[in-house]
């Protein structure tokens, strides 16, 4: 993540070997740990930091080369990979132990290496989110890092509680195989699952209400665990780990979503959930072999690894929901108290001119605005879902309209639209499968903001507003601002 | 002798003739992992010099020759597949490495050598066949060498096996039948290479590989029948191979079988449809390869060791 906002040049030449050969040497840390047992403690270190930097390096390669596409190929490229990778695991798994050590960084590793080689060299890095020099741009790598550190940590309190599952399955290999597996098939049901989806509907997806709907899973799940004995306890962990799996395939797509919408390096976004999500799993991998090596009985063990876990995915769900202050969803609850200002402020009485001045503009006084010049018009509403971090996306893919959108659902929504130039843009965005960004920025292009004010308003760089305009517009097939108003005014 | 001592006699040697019978059939079914390997690395370095012979010597232009170089990929992945399985009596990593201490001395260890050698070379070939220093002169040389290790890894599979102790091993249809197989098998296996490639109006290299396999399966019958005919000499003390192997004939005939047929149907696929499919090619070279398997198959089941 820091490599990628100080020296974004560096890394772009520079990922792939910086995964293939710490992979290569921690392959062969490990042959040289079996023919040189006296210094095998040394040798299994390094082979694990090798492998840990190597498999990530890769892991980010790829995330590079799945955000660089358009989403639709992107998605369908990672999905696809997802599904198809426990497969391959289990190819590995068939290999007899005698060959293993030699053809994972013989065969396996070239084998990525080049994978990933061939996929690098179709990167377009003349893309805006590879050319952007992060230092120029620091309030919107900041707002990426506010807006989605939550989420990170919602996904790495989980990413904890796999981590001491995984620890407890140092000294039990029933158990590290059985998490192997539950892995596997994790993550092949989260993929396979989103795919078939995909194919039938239109879907949103969004990592913090997958938390949600893992948390009680888990939390059941742990607070069981030290009470059913060995085999229920490899169960349950099992469940836990497998749970995991899938709100990781989600972040990645969340990842390269962020990357296309705010125009950020994909190695930067993908770095910073990494960070946290890897770094807690890697607390509860440490703090699972501590306990065990505290002595404790096995029942004692399991229980403190289970409450600790549970503690954790609390406080990291509590995170998640803000904590004390409200949520936007939470507003909408029917259930809450609602408390309305006394004397209204400004910002209610802002809201009501801007939806008359809107009103008026979509009457006919749309001409007003010069040809080419963008007035820089306030919008209260696209200011507070901007404050919100709304990210919409939409991802169609080309035989049917159906989408993925990866992303918290904001109030424009399923025909809840604020006057008639949202909706028009809705259409469009339907009719010519826009992205949610693009339209998001189409509509503030033809309510006559100014690049300048636009990127303001969403916290992305101007390079970045040009070229989700630019897309806008080929997508569209038009060369002015006049011509979507037009196509506007003709539409019912 | 009376009948009933004559009796128990047939018996007691019908009891035997089945203990001897399940003996080799299990002695078979214990070296799958080798016949996996005898069967597929074999065929495929064969594949790997038709193909890389021809890359070669084509007259076709340098995109369309590396992209054939690249599709050594198959024949490549097909021989590291029967090395990994050969590997799984190894047991520990550990005894990887020590299999090879024998090298010049140990049949074996030179053929593990071998294997070892032909795919590592196989291999780095093929991803260096996407690189930019691709289809330069280096590169057409190193794939010659390859192609050299490829035909002494064929070799030196087909010495370990001519054991002094082994009666039924040790005669000159071993060698023989070996590289017969090898080239039966590769034939047809580079004609998948071929097809996958895209090079599929081939149809005159196409025939000749395909006559040339039907020649060698043949031959490899007729060798196998000249042995067939031995087997009432072949013995240890305790019994002969035609005692040992009652099967054999059979699994001869189910080989052969296997493998005309999958010729014939490579020869209308080229001969009849206007390009030859890739399904067709596929399921020809599973047929010649499960052909050639069983053909193994027997080979090891008439594993006799002279004496007791």
């Amino acid at each position: 993540m820091a490599a990628s906002y100080f020296y974004p040049k560096l890394v772009r030449r520079t990922m792939i070997m910086a995964g293939a050969i710490p992979l290569f040497l921690g392959a062969f840390s490990l042959i040289a740990a079996l023919y040189l047992p006296g210094l095998k403690m040394v040798f299994v270190v390094a082979a694990g930091l090798l492998l840990g930097i190597g498999g990530a390096g890769f892991a980010l390669a790829y995330q590079r080369y799945f955000a660089s596409e358009d989403p639709d190929r992107g998605n369908l490229f990672l999905l696809l990979g997802t599904v198809l990778a426990p497969f391959a695991y289990f190819v590995i798994y068939m290999v007899p132990p005698a060959m293993t050590v030699y053809v994972v960084p013989l065969i396996f590793v070239p084998l990525c290496a080049l994978a990933a080689t061939l996929a690098t060299n179709t990167i377009d890095f003349t893309r805006q989110e590879f050319q952007d020099v992060p230092r120029e741009h620091p309030r919107v790598y900041r707002r990426v890092m506010k807006d989605y550190w939550k989420s990170a940590v919602a996904v790495g309190g989980l990413g904890f509680v796999s981590g001491t599952v995984h620890g407890t399955a140092l000294s039990d290999m029933n158990m590290g195989g059985s998490i192997n597996i539950a892995a596997m098939v994790g993550l092949f049901l989260a993929a396979a699952v989103l795919l078939l989806l995909w194919q039938l509907r239109s879907f949103k997806v969004d990592v913090r209400d997958l938390v949600l709907m893992a948390f009680p899973i888990a939390a059941i799940a742990l607070a069981l665990m030290p009470f059913l004995g060995q085999q229920g306890y490899l169960v349950m962990s099992s469940l836990v780990y497998m749970l995991f799996t899938p709100v990781t395939v989600v972040m990645l797509l969340q990842c390269a979503q962020i990357t296309r919408n705010r125009g950020v390096n994909p190695l930067f976004v993908f770095g910073f959930f990494g960070s946290i999500v890897y770094l807690l799993q890697d607390f509860g991998f440490v703090f699972s072999f501590w306990v065990g090596m505290q002595a404790i009985d096995m029942e004692g063990t399991q229980f403190a690894i289970s409450m600790c876990g549970l503690l954790v995915l609390s406080l990291s769900l509590y995170v998640l929901r803000g904590g004390v202050l409200l949520s936007a969803s939470d507003i909408l609850h029917p259930d809450i108290v609602e408390f309305t200002a006394m004397r209204p402020g400004v910002h209610h009485q802002a809201k009501g001119q801007d939806l008359i001045e809107a009103g008026r503009r979509t009457a006919g006084l749309l001409d007003a605005a010069p040809e080419g010049a963008w007035q820089d018009v306030a919008a209260p509403e696209a200011q507070a879902a901007a404050d919100e971090g709304a990210t919409l996306q939409d991802q169609a893919p080309k035989p049917r309209a159906n989408v993925i959108d990866v992303s918290p659902v904001s109030e424009e929504t399923e025909g809840n639209y604020r006057d008639r130039i949202s909706r028009c843009c809705r259409i469009l965005q339907e009719e010519h499968r826009l992205t949610n960004r693009e339209t998001e920025v189409m509509e503030m292009i033809v309510r006559g903001n100014s690049v300048a004010k636009i990127a303001e308003l969403f916290v992305i760089s101007e390079n970045t507003v040009r070229t989700h305009s630019k897309h806008a517009y080929t997508k569209l097939g038009v060369h002015k601002r006049q011509d979507i108003i037009d196509m506007i005014e003709v539409m019912e | 002798m009376t009948i009933a001592s004559w009796r128990q006699t047939r018996r007691s040697r019908s009891r035997k003739g089945r203990e001897r019978m399940i003996d080799s059939f299990q002695y078979g079914l214990s070296q799958l992992a080798l016949l996996v390997f005898t069967t597929l690395s074999p065929s495929a370095a064969c594949a790997f010099v038709i193909v890389g012979a021809t890359v070669v010597l084509s007259k076709r232009d340098e995109g369309e020759r590396v992209r054939l170089a690249r599709f050594l990929i198959i024949p490549t992945a097909i021989s590291l597949v029967g090395l990994i399985v050969s590997t799984s009596h190894l047991g520990k990593p550990s005894n990887s490495l020590f299999v090879l201490t024998g090298i010049g001395r140990s049949p074996l260890s030179n053929e593990v050598a071998a294997a070892v050698v032909f795919a590592g070379m196989a291999w780095l070939f093929c991803m260096l066949s996407f690189t930019r220093s691709a289809a330069k002169g280096p590169f057409w040389a190193f794939l010659g060498f390859t192609c050299v290790a490829a035909v002494a890894h064929i070799w030196f599979t087909a010495s370990a096996y001519k054991i002094v102790t082994i009666v039924t091993w040790y005669t000159p249809y071993t060698l023989a039948n070996q590289f017969l197989q090898a080239i039966a098998g590769g034939c047809l296996l580079a004609i998948l290479t071929f097809v996958s490639a895209g090079w599929r109006k081939e149809k005159r290299l196409f025939v000749a590989l395909l006559v040339v396999a039907l020649v060698a399966v043949l031959a490899s019958a007729a060798i196998q029948f000249v042995l067939m005919g031995q087997m009432e000499t072949l013995a240890s003390a305790l019994v002969t191979a035609a005692e040992y192997v009652p099967y054999y004939p059979m699994l001869v005939g189910v080989s052969l079988a296997l493998c005309v047929l999958a010729v014939a149907i490579e020869l209308v696929s080229v001969l009849k449809q206007p390009l030859p499919g890739l399904p067709c090619a596929i399921g020809s070279s599973v047929l010649m390869l499960a052909g050639i398997a069983v053909a193994r198959f027997g080979f090891y089941c008439t594993h006799l060791t002279a004496g007791i």
